[in-house]
């Protein structure tokens, strides 16, 4: 039940990002890159800063837990005149909490089954 | 069809499932503007589902626990790890739009479908449900990140419209 939301979840999150690609499509790529690297660096500086005072999978569940954050709270706290390029970003953010999953639980299994 | 099987089916395959969902998205652009209305509930689904799921004996015992690693976590979290990758997004040479933005992520509490997706990975769901419902009091950016905005949205950083 939790995939179908997630999936149903993910379709408005997309709308306007093929106009913006369109529009500006190194800068989006740019920014997908560069989300992706953000979520990559916040989870792995966690998961070292905890991995010698916790177990295997809770170190690896804090860095996850890390790495996506709750960008659309920026929508609330950015005053309408910022920058438009953070709300690309906002958008661009997407892709990485969508396919960080299907990237990591390949090196997940390998770490949690010693 | 048995719904009940379909879904475990769907579970069992929900790393694989969800990267397909941004691509129904990207594909149907008229479907995407329409169900924008729906965020809000699907987050609230979201939310229930995670609770539902919950070990609720390892999360007391989680909560239980000494308040001390959780204070930690939160001070990690909010304020070392922007610190720690402020000056790597700045030496990269990105755009400046694009630091200020990875740098207020770095800044903003943790999404609440990482819970959800844990489970996926057989990571412990229940210590991210804690970590973070921890994370979302008592406010969502903090005043270090409410002051980097102020800092990073001077008006001579705009960028000039042509």
């Amino acid at each position: 039940m939790s995939v179908l939301v997630l999936m149903v979840f993910a379709i408005p999150l997309m709308d306007g990002v093929v106009a913006r690609a369109m529009a500006e499509p190194v800068k989006l790529a740019g920014f997908i890159a560069g989300s992706f690297g953000g979520m990559l660096l916040c989870n792995l500086v966690m998961a070292i800063a905890t991995w010698p005072f916790l177990d295997r999978r809770s170190a690896l569940t804090v860095g996850y837990c890390s790495g996506g954050r709750h960008n659309a709270l920026l929508m609330a706290v950015l005053p309408v005149t910022a920058d438009p390029d953070i709300f690309l970003f906002i958008a661009a953010v997407q892709f990485p909490i969508y396919l960080i999953p299907t990237l990591l639980q390949p090196l997940y299994r390998r770490l949690l089954a010693r | 069809m048995n719904p009940l099987s379909v879904l475990q089916h769907m579970g069992r395959r929900a790393t694989t499932l969800l990267p397909f969902s941004l691509l129904l998205g990207l594909l149907f652009q008229d479907l995407a503007a329409a169900a924008r209305p729906l965020l809000m509930p699907l987050v609230v689904i979201l939310l229930m589902l995670a609770l539902a799921r919950m070990d609720w004996v390892r999360l007391c015992a989680h909560c239980c626990a000494a308040p001390a690693p959780r204070c930690c976590w939160r001070v990690l979290n909010l304020i070392a790890v922007p610190l720690v990758v402020w000056p790597i997004w700045q030496g990269l040479g990105l755009w400046p739009s694009l630091v200020t933005a990875l740098c207020l992520s770095a800044m903003a509490p943790g999404i609440i479908s990482a819970a959800t997706t844990a489970t996926f990975l057989r990571l412990d769901s229940s210590l991210a449900l804690l970590l973070l419902a921890v994370h979302q009091f008592p406010g969502a950016l903090h005043p270090a990140a409410a002051g980097a905005v102020a800092a990073g949205l001077r008006p001579q950083d705009r960028p000039v419209r042509p």
